[in-house]
């Protein structure tokens, strides 16, 4: 199969064709992580695919043992690993009070979108990560904690907390945004 | 009533609304592609010099340390901007929400990480503590609303460490842990039970990755009482939650010992400072109750509309409405302004005056906030008024006659 032989030019093709068409997901999600920091979704994206890229080399390299099996899925889950050591690495460094991201590229009077990012922006980051892998990539409990390398019930507890928290957040102007 | 199940719908909702908002155009898409193949490229020659062994996974792990101060001199710069202060914009975006500053009048008291600490500590059994901490409630990034401590614990048999938290839900808002639908191998213990004082208890001996791809423990007991408090403790049989080898068979408490620490009674001084999460609607109401509101919206409906089922609590009420055959809904949300949460919708445009005092402002296709479905708004007198039809059913009333309602100098507090 392609996967053990072939030139660089094959795999680097192969590669681009593979993420060219996940590309859309991969930045909304990034979008959502950084809670709407566009900048940082941006370079979060290129990060992911550029550990992707090593990957794929690898796995080509080592004549397939460790072929990954669902390149698009782990492509994510390397973004949101990506995003959680990135915000560790940060968080230890120093503890800013409030991380309200630089805001651009979205409509003034989207106020669904402005009070959600908002939100978000005032959470941890693996309490956005939980969130947007359980409600907006629809991942099981399970997936979410093979992403996170967390166990299934720390997932659960976590996803609790964060909702909870989201909701103090929020008040229920979610609901009356969702309504309208 | 389900108001979690309601809030996760919404959350759904909102999540896919704003995440499909975030297009890259083409070129920016293209521009993404090449950037991360470039900085791949870079990176694989980088590698591909030394051999390098391990599953993909750890490989994913291993670039997380060692790459960073080359990809953070990237051309974009973009990873420092979170950390960045708030931008003026952004600040201007939120005038109602609190900063970090803000005093919270209802605490009772403060305590600080170091007090949390030391509680927890007390409740310890003989050994050695290092890499210990606390977060207590003058925390600016968890605002009063969850404290917390851990540290390493050495019984002489090998470091463990040891996580505790604390926070508290209003009435009605705690939610009762429940052991998982249980998998082989998944858990080697799990129960929950009821105490004299009502408080429900879970305790579970499981791992720290289900699938056991380390041996890594986590044992934990969940506590929540019925004043709200919830105070969860874990321990494991490694210095770390992850990525260190284990230190020792087993995490060093018994569940019994777990089980004393999170019921003890020195946490209550604790509770006592830790503010409720979650949305505090008595803090809102206006005195109205749900009935007299529903009372007050039906002598407000035009001719034919009736309400079939009315539910909410002390802000908001949903409403279902029927007109001969054809069934449609309704929100009427009213509420003091107190300037805490995102209660005036930001960025709306297009406000007027009202003859008889007040702000108007509408929503929905026609007005100056096209987006979303139809609503009016009324802020007069510190109290806050919203009718809204959201899309279920057919919309029976028109913007005008929500407006009608909206301005109805019925809508007055009782406190």
């Amino acid at each position: 199969m392609g996967w053990t032989r072939g030139g660089r030019e094959t795999k680097d093709a192969e590669f681009l064709e593979l993420v060219s068409s996940r590309t859309g997901h991969l930045y909304r999600s990034a979008c959502l992580l950084t809670s709407g920091d566009t900048h940082y979704a941006e370079d979060l994206v290129q990060e992911a695919l550029s550990r992707m890229y090593v990957l794929w080399r690898r796995s080509a390299f080592t004549g397939g043992r460790n072929r990954i099996e669902n390149p698009a899925a782990y492509t994510h889950t390397v973004m949101v690993r990506t995003f959680i050591a990135q915000q560790r690495r940060r968080s230890s460094g120093e503890r800013p009070t409030e991380t309200l991201p630089e805001r651009e590229g979205h409509d003034a009077d989207s106020s669904l979108r402005l009070t959600l990012l908002d939100a978000l922006g005032r959470m941890s980051a693996k309490d956005r990560a939980v969130l947007v892998l359980r409600y907006w990539e629809d991942r099981s409990v399970e997936e979410t904690a093979e992403v996170l390398r967390l166990s299934s019930g720390a997932v659960r507890t976590r996803t609790t907390r964060a909702l909870a928290r989201l909701r103090t957040l929020l008040g229920d102007s979610l609901a009356e945004l969702a309504a309208r | 009533m389900s108001e979690p199940d309601k809030f996760e719908d919404d959350l759904l909702y909102a999540l896919t609304r704003t995440g499909e908002g975030f297009r890259p155009d083409q070129t920016d898409q293209a521009g993404l592609v090449a950037g991360g193949y470039q900085r791949g490229r870079r990176r694989w020659r980088r590698r591909s010099t030394a051999a390098v062994v391990g599953s993909a996974a750890a490989l994913a792990l291993v670039g997380t340390g060692a790459v960073y101060l080359t990809g953070n001199g990237s051309p974009s710069g973009g990873t420092a901007t979170v950390a960045a202060a708030p931008s003026a914009s952004a600040a201007a975006l939120t005038p109602a929400s609190a900063g970090p500053g803000t005093p919270t009048p209802t605490a009772a008291a403060t305590v600080s990480g170091d007090e949390v600490l030391s509680t927890f500590k007390a409740l310890l059994p003989k050994g050695g503590i290092t890499e210990a901490g606390g977060r207590g409630t003058d925390d600016p990034q968890l605002k009063g609303t969850y404290v917390g401590a851990q540290l390493v614990f050495d019984d002489g048999a090998g470091k463990s460490l040891l996580m505790l938290g604390v926070q508290k839900h209003r009435p009605g808002q705690s939610q009762d842990r429940s052991c998982p639908e249980l998998k082989p191998g998944q858990l080697d213990a799990c129960s929950v039970t009821t105490l004299a004082d009502g408080s429900k208890l879970y305790l579970s001996e499981g791992y720290e990755y289900p699938d056991h791809r380390a041996t890594t423990k986590e044992w934990m007991a969940s506590l929540t009482g019925p004043d709200g408090r919830e105070i969860n403790l874990s321990e494991w049989n490694s210095p770390q939650e992850k990525g260190a080898p284990d230190s020792r068979p087993n995490p060093p408490l018994t569940l019994d010992q777990l089980k004393a620490i999170v019921t003890d009674k020195s946490w209550d001084r604790i509770v006592a400072a830790v503010k409720p999460d979650g949305v505090d609607y008595a803090a809102l109401s206006t005195g109205v109750s749900l009935q007299d509101r529903q009372a007050i919206l039906t002598r407000l409906l035009p001719a034919g509309v009736s309400t079939t089922k009315v539910d909410g609590n002390e802000v908001v009420m949903n409403v279902e409405l029927a007109q001969g055959g054809a069934t449609g809904s309704l929100v009427v949300r009213m509420q003091k302004l107190t300037g805490q949460t995102g209660e005036a919708k930001d960025g709306a445009q297009g406000a007027t005056t009202l003859p008889e005092g007040g702000q108007l402002k509408l929503y929905g296709p026609g007005t100056a906030n096209p987006k979303g479905a139809p609503m009016a708004e009324v802020v007069r007198n510190g109290i806050l008024v919203q009718v809204g039809e959201p899309p279920t059913g057919k919309p029976l009333l028109s913007l005008d006659q929500l407006k009608a309602i909206a301005t109805s100098p019925e809508w007055k507090p009782r406190k």
